[in-house]
């Protein structure tokens, strides 16, 4: 009889409980999503040939693929692999409830963590006055509070709004490889640094592409702003490269503004380097829903390919 | 105005009565009722219409009232009381007419509450029936009341617990002719016996009119005599009863006219003699059904006679470490001699007395079926804007009535509400999403019948479980589920046979230990509508 009490009294504490919490999603609400921070640049990836910056010689026609399409499709799926490991991280944050409810904390874990043995892995999130922040964490059991040590940090400034608000996200990839983690794609950076802005139109992504110390690659900049309706752009920013014939470097900007099913405009910008002081090497170049070059026109040629009225209307996107 | 009491009253009485005695019998009209319904909010009784067959046949077999003379209703309203009533009235005055001296009793075995009689969902005013029958066109007027509370009618005239009445010599001048016997004092209920097959009180004046009462030992039972026995025997088998000793009343005036004579059973040959050698003792006469049908108290040396209707019976005596038993047959027209050699000892365990299977349940169980509509909120305020929110409800019901106890009822709901909202936090508002609420409760409450109306109360214990579901993805759905201990209180209303309208709030502790341990409470209010099936 006795065990059967304890048995219904089991059952009866089994049926209560649950993750019915405010606070849990205001938590939440702190975390970027996929939606917010990835590119959402028109067409698959691979769907347009290969193609690159680098073997951009020779001019294009109307009604070929666009190279600038190519290179924009590019730079989208650097920028969006460059964040899929942290979304990736997120998501599988959403689905679980918190392991520890604190009035102004929240800890998922921690947990033996299967990718890295001998290893324990908790994400820790801390609500502040003005801002939460987080932290994806590891130590090796029985290091204490002490052996924490963080992979990620992050820090969210809520507007009031679902997932409206200033953030900023730092891998620290340094510090991981220093830890013995195998950093996949990213072992040639010792910082990966996104900050966005959800707050106002356009939502802004930028990120940092920060090489390791001893390498002498320059800092790669990537920007992502995104109007509602599709509108998108895409700014890429490579310093001092050697993009040009000669033995200098040059800056190289790329921006590429595209619509939703009307095909895009992307603008080439080269300075310095073999660019002759004071002039900057442009070109523009259109394309269409299916990103075949509508509208060529180098600054150094005097002739056009197509008609400039074949461009898509991208001017929302010029405001800063 | 003088006031007697004591044994001299007794004795002066007794020599009046004595004198009566002597006179004519008069022609007697009876009027017989017997209801076990009392309306409502009352419980139904068991025996009130056998003690009305018993008391007909009784004083239409040993109490000198022709056939065509007496009236028995059973169940009937209190118009048909008042309509028989007056039939015999008619005749009564017709019989005066002729020169005839006449008397009229009045027995009614049932309910009676509040200053009246209840037969059915009608009444019948106890002081309007007094003044009826104080202005009864007859020479004697008796009324035997069976019923609780009964002494009512008895207690402004004279009327005292004890035999040893006194009586009002003014009021007897003012109000002659009239006896009333009551089986109950005025705030006393008056009870039955599962053994005995009926009340106790009818039980007891039915055997005392069979001779058990005919203390003089003259075969004759007068009416003092007769309810000398049933007050002394019914005080007795109630003493220990749960509802306390019943103590019936008697109200006497008869100016002029002496005692009556219920029963005579000089010349009768039909019954059963206990001859004077017989062992002195109680004496029990069992029925082929298991029913104490008469009693007889033998004294030493004393040869008592029993006016038992002609069939078979068991005839008992308890001594004090066993039975004696044995039969005896009564035959129409013949005295049975009983030979108490003849009879066997018995143990204890085979007492002849069955008495009548307790009743299971006076109230039947039933089951209702039932829609039921209702508003759900919690009491603070934060609470109910941004977690649980205030939400209608919709569900069915089932309820057991009368099955564990009368007057009790054991409900099992389930209802759902749901509603779509918009969530409005410090640091984030605007999702969109559909809250819904489960809610399985069971409940086990008390009622009161009052009439149509039947407010009740009791213990509820409810199962909730909450959800609510984000129309964007990134916020992950989510429940609460819990026991919450709580207490429902209403009223039922029948408006038909079939159908049952509530009204009902219930009030909740839940227990919430997610964000941070709280005690909350909530709010319901409901309407039911019920079918019974």
């Amino acid at each position: 009889m006795r065990n059967c009490w304890l048995l219904l009294l089991g059952c009866l504490a089994a049926a209560c409980g649950g993750n019915f919490s405010n606070d849990d999603l205001e938590f939440l609400n702190a975390l970027p999503t996929r939606e917010d921070l990835a590119s959402e640049l028109p067409g698959a990836n691979g769907m347009v040939g290969e193609g690159g910056l680098r073997r951009r010689t020779d001019a294009l026609a109307v009604g070929e693929p666009s190279d600038l399409y190519r290179d924009t499709r590019e730079a989208s799926d650097t920028f969006n692999g460059g964040m899929d490991g942290l979304l990736t991280l997120l998501e599988e944050i959403r689905k679980l409830p918190p392991t520890t409810r604190e009035p102004e904390l929240r800890v998922w874990g921690p947990w033996p963590d299967p990718h890295h043995p001998g290893h324990e892995v908790r994400f820790a999130m801390k609500r502040e006055p003005e801002h939460f922040i987080y932290l994806l964490q590891y130590r090796t059991p029985g290091s204490g509070e002490e052996g924490w040590w963080s992979a990620l940090e992050g820090a969210f400034q809520p507007d009031g709004g679902l997932r409206k608000g200033t953030g900023a996200v730092r891998l620290l990839v340094k510090e991981t490889k220093a830890r013995g983690f195998d950093v996949g794609g990213l072992a040639n950076l010792d910082l990966l640094e996104i900050v966005y802005q959800t707050r106002a139109l356009p939502i802004t992504v930028r990120m940092r592409f920060v090489p390791a110390a001893p390498q002498t690659a320059s800092e790669i900049l990537y920007a992502y702003r995104e109007l509602p309706g599709g509108l998108g752009e895409m700014g890429f920013l490579l310093e001092d490269t050697d993009i040009l014939p000669g033995t200098r470097k040059e800056d190289l900007a790329i921006i590429s503004r595209w619509t939703k099913d009307r095909g895009g405009v992307g603008i080439i910008s080269v300075t310095g380097g073999d660019v002759p002081m004071g002039f900057t090497a442009t070109q523009v170049e259109c394309w269409d829903a299916s990103f075949r070059v509508t509208y060529l026109k180098r600054s150094w040629e005097t002739a056009e390919v197509g008609s400039a009225s074949a461009c898509p209307d991208v001017s929302a996107l010029e405001q800063p | 105005m003088s006031r007697l009491s004591g044994q001299g009253l007794v004795l002066v009485l007794a020599l009046v009565l004595a004198a009566a005695v002597q006179a004519q019998p008069p022609r007697r009209f009876a009027l017989v009722v017997g209801n076990d319904d009392g309306g409502a909010d009352t419980r139904p009784l068991r025996f009130a219409r056998d003690d009305a067959r018993r008391m007909h046949g009784l004083l239409t077999r040993l109490g000198g009232v022709e056939f065509g003379d007496a009236r028995l209703l059973l169940d009937e309203d209190a118009g048909d009381f008042l309509r028989a009533l007056a039939e015999l009235e008619s005749g009564s005055r017709t019989a005066r007419a002729r020169g005839e001296r006449t008397a009229l009793i009045v027995y009614y075995s049932g309910h009676a509450k509040d200053g009246a009689l209840r037969l059915g969902d009608s009444a019948l005013d106890l002081e309007s029936l007094k003044r009826r029958l104080l202005a009864a066109p007859a020479d004697i007027r008796i009324a035997i009341l069976d019923s609780c509370r009964s002494g009512a009618l008895t207690r402004t005239k004279g009327a005292r617990r004890a035999p040893a009445f006194a009586i009002d010599a003014g009021a007897a001048r003012e109000a002659r002719g009239l006896v009333i016997l009551t089986s109950s004092s005025a705030d006393e209920d008056s009870q039955e016996s599962d053994l005995l097959g009926g009340s106790y009180f009818s039980h007891h004046l039915g055997s005392g009119l069979m001779g058990d009462a005919d203390r003089s030992g003259d075969g004759q039972v007068t009416l003092f005599e007769a309810y000398s026995h049933a007050y002394a025997r019914t005080v007795a088998d109630t003493a220990d009863s749960s509802a306390g000793a019943q103590h019936p009343t008697f109200s006497y005036d008869l100016a002029g006219n002496g005692d009556l004579v219920l029963t005579d059973l000089r010349g009768r040959d039909e019954g059963l003699l206990v001859p004077r050698t017989a062992p002195a003792g109680a004496y029990y006469f069992v029925n082929p059904a298991g029913l104490v049908v008469a009693e007889l108290d033998k004294a030493v040396d004393a040869e008592r006679r029993l006016a038992l209707a002609p069939g078979r019976y068991t005839v008992k005596r308890r001594l004090a470490d066993r039975l004696r038993v044995g039969e005896a047959e009564v035959q129409r027209g013949r005295t049975t001699v009983l030979d108490e050699s003849r009879l066997r000892d018995a143990p204890f365990s085979d007492d002849p007395v069955k008495g009548v299977a307790p009743r299971e349940r006076a109230l039947r169980t039933y089951w209702t079926l039932g829609l039921t509509g209702g508003y759900h909120s919690f009491f603070d305020t934060p609470t109910r804007e941004n977690l649980f929110l205030s939400t209608p409800l919709l569900g069915l019901e089932v309820g057991l009535h009368h099955y564990f106890r009368e007057n009790w009822r054991w409900d099992i709901d389930l209802s759902l509400g749901a509603r779509r909202a918009t969530l409005e936090l410090p640091t984030l508002s605007g999702p969109r999403y559909r809250y819904s609420l489960l809610n399985v409760g069971t409940s086990l409450v008390a009622e009161w019948r009052l009439g149509r109306f039947s407010p009740f109360v009791g213990p509820r214990l409810a199962y909730l479980v909450m959800g609510r579901d984000f129309e964007d993805a990134s916020l992950p759905d989510q429940f609460y589920a819990v026991f919450t201990p709580g207490l429902v209180g209403g009223v039922r209303w029948r408006m038909s046979d079939r159908f049952e309208l509530t009204g009902r709030a219930r009030l909740h502790y839940l227990l919430y230990n997610v964000d941070a341990q709280r005690s909350l409470g909530y709010w319901e209010l409901g309407a039911l509508v019920t079918y019974r099936l």
